[in-house]
């Protein structure tokens, strides 16, 4: 299928291009079809949100960029292509060199993301002589070096401590050291603030921002909180039942959406200042499961304005310059289907 | 770590004192030795009244108790009834085989179901982990007196090289230690399967994934070294079964360690040499766990003794 592909204003050639990524998961003889033809840019230097309940797919989004994806799932089809080069064509040697030096991954729980029987020092060390070559008083200067950039006080204390004798925010530090270590052009943080109190959060966030700008890295930041995603992002993806069902800049997804899931979000995102949490319970409904590929809006069923159309075709998005969205309502829908 | 070696050894005095105990009232309150060694000698019941009262076996149960614990307790254990000099010695001098039996059993095992246990969880459902489950549910299944003499049929009476039985010939103490390696070998090959798989589906193994790790840095760093922690508990329980469950084993090979030492005493009739036996290998269980909680603690920082 030849997509229309979405040109933003950006002239140069984006860092990441991904066009229709396919992944299922078979188990029990079933097919999950978790990410249905996701496709978006990201800019060198940009930071990307995904946001969307859980169980969307974005973490399995993520994943599918790392190729570390379980062994039930398969990537069905679609490209990522990283600096013009097509990732999912690589082979599993050459894409664990893409790992930690080109894309770089930090998870949600800090708690169980580092070994527990090697200590702070031994991890940083893993890594700096995997992509950097580098050992002995080398290999030490340049990880308590790591650790100051990530915020950490005392780094050459910290170097000897096993993961269980540090806080989360603290490990959730060492977790983005150890994702930075290897130069990334792109770092995914899926959920990197989920498990963390709320004054941590923003500190994690503050120095993704900043690791950003200081080391001209590109980010792919995922959550289901659209208020951490505003924080950073450029722009945002929304996604739904496995696809996006808006993309656009961060000023027109929260302050200009189009598409009534986005907007149903954004309703029910409770006011800055208050406690983090339970945001999207207040859309009634939850997402089905996807056994098959849809054919119809995947929304529709918790839609409130839904029309005849919705359930007979599956709406793809349509572009308002730089701002598109997958709905029936938005002017411009096309989409897939029998016409009812 | 003193206060937990002290807590250990407070502790294995309890189990030992325990263990003696019910030894002493199990034997005790199940016949009188004298009577059942000297009847069948065809002695009459004047010379064994007299035997009797000589070692003291005329007194009430209990005060034969309170003699026993308060003479072992500084380290007097007896005579042996059967062969009539001090127990302990005795004992000690088996204890060489026993301990050579079960560290030979123990190399086994660690050399047989580590690569096992690995490749099983590396190969999951595949031919290869296939064969290996099947082949542990076989081992941990089959009775030694079953193995054994399969084993001897093979090596000694077709192959011809190795004994049939004894501690004398070379590699004597190989057939043996197979056969008591079976069981152990077996269930920690699956253990580790187990342990290795569990451990594979951990955040930290997919974020050292996604630092671009290799699969055998992944492995052997990630997976294994915490895949071991669960096996070395396991690991020491097993060796504690070695030293002392080993009686089987060493009957049917006639192998001359404690084991079938204390089955002989048992059918002589001669009580104080297998309580000196059963304490003994009590003493080697205790010290056995708690080199394992040593150990672990060296091994898994999140464990502080205490
Ligand atoms: N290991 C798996 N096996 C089967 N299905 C899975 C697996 N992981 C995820 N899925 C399916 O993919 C969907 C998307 O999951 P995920 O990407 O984790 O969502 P999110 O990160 O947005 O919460 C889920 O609804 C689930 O049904
Ligand atoms: S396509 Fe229809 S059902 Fe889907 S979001 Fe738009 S209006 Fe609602
Ligand atoms: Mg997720």
């Amino acid at each position: 299928m030849a997509m229309p592909v979405p040109t933003p204003s950006q002239p140069e050639a984006p860092l990441l291009r991904v066009r229709d990524l396919s992944v299922c998961f078979h188990s029990n003889g079933e097919t999950v079809h978790a990410v249905n033809g996701v496709s978006f840019d990201l800019q060198r230097g940009s930071a990307v949100g995904i946001v969307g309940e859980s169980g969307c797919g974005k973490s399995t989004v993520a994943l599918a960029l790392m190729q570390l994806l379980t062994r039930s799932a398969e990537i069905s089809g679609g490209s990522v292509s990283l600096s013009g080069r097509e990732l999912l064509s690589l082979n599993a040697n050459e894409m664990r060199h893409v790992r930690g030096r080109d894309i770089a991954l930090v998870f949600q729980d800090p708690m169980t993301a580092l070994n527990p029987v090697l200590t702070i020092g031994q991890h940083l060390r893993e890594t700096l002589s995997l992509h950097e070559g580098l050992s002995g008083k080398a290999a030490h200067a340049r990880s308590v070096e790591l650790l100051k950039l990530v915020g950490i006080a005392a780094p050459e204390s910290r170097l000897a401590a096993y993961p269980h004798q540090l806080s989360g925010g603290m490990r959730q530090r060492v977790m983005i050291a150890l994702a930075v270590s290897g130069k990334p052009k792109l770092l995914i943080a899926d959920e990197p603030t989920t498990a963390l109190d709320v004054t941590i959060q923003a500190q994690i966030l503050q120095l993704l921002s900043r690791l950003r700008d200081e080391l001209d890295m590109s980010i792919i930041l995922v959550s289901h909180d659209l208020g951490v995603v505003a924080n950073l992002a450029d722009r945002v993806l929304v996604m739904y039942g496995g696809a996006v069902v808006e993309d656009g800049t961060a000023e027109q997804v929260l302050l200009e959406p189009k598409h009534p899931y986005t907007k149903a979000l954004i309703a029910a995102r409770p006011e800055i200042d208050s406690d983090r949490g339970t945001a999207l319970c207040a859309i009634p409904g939850a997402a089905g499961r996807l056994t098959e590929q849809p054919s119809s809006c995947s929304f529709e069923p918790r839609c409130a304005v839904r029309m005849e159309v919705c359930s007979a075709r599956l709406p793809k998005l349509a572009w308002d310059g730089a701002h598109g969205a997958a709905c029936w309502h938005v002017a411009g829908a096309s989409g897939e289907g029998q016409v009812p | 770590m003193t206060r937990f070696l002290i807590q250990r050894l407070i502790l294995a005095i309890v189990v030992v004192f325990a263990v003696a105990s019910l030894t002493f009232f199990a034997l005790n309150l199940s016949g009188d030795p004298i009577s059942n060694a000297l009847s069948s000698a065809g002695a009459s019941e004047e010379q064994i009244a007299e035997v009797r009262q000589q070692l003291g076996y005329d007194r009430p149960i209990l005060v034969q108790y309170a003699d026993f614990i308060a003479s072992a307790a500084t380290g007097d254990f007896g005579r042996s009834i059967y062969y009539g000099e001090e127990a302990l010695p005795l004992v000690i001098d088996r204890l060489p085989y026993t301990i050579l039996l079960a560290s030979v059993a123990m190399l086994i095992t660690i050399v047989v179901a580590f690569p096992l246990g690995v490749a099983a969880a590396m190969f999951r459902d595949r031919p290869i982990d296939r064969a290996i489950v099947t082949f542990a549910a076989f081992g941990q299944s089959v009775p030694i007196f079953v193995v054994g003499p399969i084993l001897i049929l093979i090596f000694s009476v077709h192959l011809g090289i190795l004994p049939v039985s004894g501690a004398e010939g070379r590699g004597s103490v190989i057939l043996p230690a197979l056969t008591l390696s079976l069981y152990p070998l077996a269930r920690i090959t699956r253990l580790l399967r187990a342990s290795m798989l569990e451990v594979a589906n951990s955040e930290y193994v997919l974020t050292a994934r996604a630092r671009g790790a290799s699969e055998i840095r992944v492995v052997l760093r990630y997976i294994l070294r915490n895949a071991l922690l669960p096996v070395l508990t396991v690991l020491g329980l097993q060796l504690g079964n070695l030293l002392g469950g080993a009686v089987i084993v060493e009957t049917v090979f006639a192998w001359p360690g404690i084991g079938s030492f204390t089955r002989d005493a048992l059918i002589n009739s001669d009580f104080p040499l297998a309580q000196t036996a059963v304490i003994l290998i009590a003493v080697a269980v205790v010290v056995v766990n708690v080199l394992t909680d040593l150990i672990y603690s060296l091994v898994d920082p999140r464990i502080r003794l205490s």
